[in-house]
């Protein structure tokens, strides 16, 4: 080993150019998910953040952390200030799903959120620091750079017309994401195996009988048999530990994302913990290879030719300037391959 | 013309790296950045602490700070609820229960989450006593009366030992009785505004 392979390395893992579409597919479920969690909080939003809510703002100002942006602390204290803040998040949360703005829609749905957990850090989860992270690291992606509006004002801005799929773009904010998953899952399961009950192999039955955490209740053929409980507590050490290590050996990657997937849908399904779920789930898109959506696309885009036979006939005339973008455009937005683009020319 | 789901172009030449001044900067953000977060999620010991808070107040303050130790390192090992009991000035006294997730289903069950991460997760716990006036404030002024006003609000809850696995695990669980009053407060008329 010597530097210069080492140098060779570094740079291959956080810079070699690669597609953008997991990113991308990644951003429209993360804004999804935003807007779900906006619709959640709505109704109770003075409750967590309003001038007279649980938390005062006197008590949110001792948090042991300071924010260096922080909206809501900073504008007068009032439900005006509150609702401002919500209803540019929300704004922020459906353009960055729609890939509008990307970047900037990213930076304000940070910020947003990072003003919000200041204001109230007493109610908030792991789902919600991931979601702080998360709109951190896509605002420094290229998660624009594909399915994405911005995309097609690229077609009527640019001088040139841009044709074809988005260009690779670098990885390393991929990267990042990927490394704060493995974090993640590292503490996870270092704590754990850290405490009797995950090592005894009893902390299943534990959780099993929170009532305050209860979705549906695990059928008793689980909840009653200890052998089953305690095979279920370590199959959840081995996959949180399978999360950060075994993830990066490409041959076990789609059975680690598999179990972590059968993992997180059975707390969901078990537990209420609204959101966290999703949030874990939907960022495995990152550890797909590209080609394999790609292959995943074509298998639905099979399945839309089989319902609508012929495809439709758009013509267009590719020496004229406009007439090209709108072809260009309409190919952009045509994902399941359901127009036929004939050239005048 | 193909769109961005188009097998072309997935991958791309070893040629087209960014700049290198571009990859020597961000080499040097990433390796602060990445011992900074492992820094924040290593286990605490006095070696790691004295690391960590020169760096803590940098995370702070960009909105970087993050733990994980979800149900860890041990599960609770009881249920509970919490309640308060508000007296008022003519001395009559009135309960109020904090939202129960085990009486809630579907969408309620959702939204009383945030509900029951900070009743359940933080008010009852000694080291949140700071967040203890706050909740108390908050019940005074649920429990507005201008003929006879909230004098005290005293925050409690009933309790049940969740038997260990080898007694409990074929039995129904235990009702909620053994009671504890955490935090008194006494009302003041600035509260009620």
């Amino acid at each position: 080993m010597t530097l210069a392979s080492i140098w060779r390395a570094w740079n291959e893992f956080w810079f070699k150019p690669g597609s953008p579409l997991p990113m991308a597919l990644y951003r429209i479920m993360f804004g999804a998910i935003m807007l779900l969690h906006l619709a959640l909080l709505a109704p109770d939003l003075n409750l967590w953040y309003g001038p007279a809510g649980v938390v005062s703002i006197e008590t949110a100002r001792q948090w042991p952390f300071d924010v260096l942006i922080d909206p809501l602390m900073t504008m007068p204290p009032t439900e005006q200030s509150l609702n401002t803040l919500i209803v540019i998040f929300a704004i922020a949360a459906f353009t960055l799903t729609l890939g509008l703005f990307t970047r900037l829609s990213a930076i304000v749905v940070f910020i947003c959120l990072t003003s919000l957990h200041h204001r109230d850090w007493a109610m908030i989860n792991s789902g919600d620091i991931f979601m702080r992270l998360a709109a951190l690291y896509l605002s420094v992606s290229n998660a624009g750079r594909a399915l994405s509006v911005d995309r097609l004002i690229e077609v009527w801005t640019s001088k040139e017309l841009v044709t074809g799929p988005s260009p690779p773009v670098t990885m390393w904010a991929h990267r990042l994401m990927q490394f704060q998953l493995c974090i993640l899952y590292w503490q996870a399961f270092w704590t754990k195996v850290d405490g009797n009950t995950w090592v005894s192999g009893n902390a299943l039955y534990y959780v099993t009988r929170l009532e305050d955490l209860r979705r549906f209740s695990m059928p008793p053929p689980f909840t009653n048999n200890l052998i089953v409980l305690k095979l279920m507590t370590w199959s959840t050490l081995a996959i949180e530990f399978a999360l950060w290590t075994l993830i990066w050996v490409k041959e076990f990657r789609y059975w680690v994302l598999l179990a972590g997937l059968c993992l997180h849908l059975g707390i969901d399904l078990f537990m209420n913990l609204p959101l966290f779920e999703y949030l874990m789930v939907t960022v495995y898109v990152l550890w797909i290879d590209p080609k394999d959506l790609v292959t995943v696309m074509t298998w639905i885009r099979a399945i839309a030719h089989r319902i609508i036979k012929k495809p439709i006939k758009f013509n267009y005339d590719s020496a004229n300037n406009f007439s090209a973008r709108k072809a260009e455009t309409m190919k952009r937005l045509d994902i399941f391959r359901l127009l036929e683009f004939v050239d005048r020319v | 013309m193909q769109s961005d789901t188009t097998e072309s172009k997935v991958e791309m030449a070893d040629g087209e790296y960014p700049p290198l001044r571009f990859r020597v900067l961000m080499s040097v953000f990433l390796v602060i950045y990445l011992y900074c977060i492992t820094l924040t999620v290593c286990p605490s010991t006095a070696f790691r602490n004295a690391l960590y808070k020169p760096v803590y107040p940098f995370l702070s303050a960009f909105g970087f700070w993050q733990t994980w130790n979800v149900f860890a390192p041990d599960i609770r090992t009881d249920n509970f609820h919490l309640l308060a009991i508000v007296t008022f000035e003519n001395g009559t006294t009135g309960l109020w229960e904090f939202p129960r997730q085990d009486l809630l289903t579907g969408i309620e069950q959702m939204r009383a989450e945030r509900f029951r991460k900070w009743s359940n997760d933080r008010i009852r716990y000694h080291n949140y006593t700071f967040l203890q006036p706050d909740a108390a404030r908050y019940i005074a002024r649920l429990h507005r009366n201008d003929t006879s006003p909230p004098k005290t609000v005293e925050l409690a809850y009933f309790s049940a030992d969740i038997p260990p696995p080898e007694k409990g695990i074929n039995t129904p669980l235990p009702e909620h009785t053994k009671h504890k009053t955490f935090f008194v407060y006494a009302v003041q008329p600035e509260d009620l505004k």
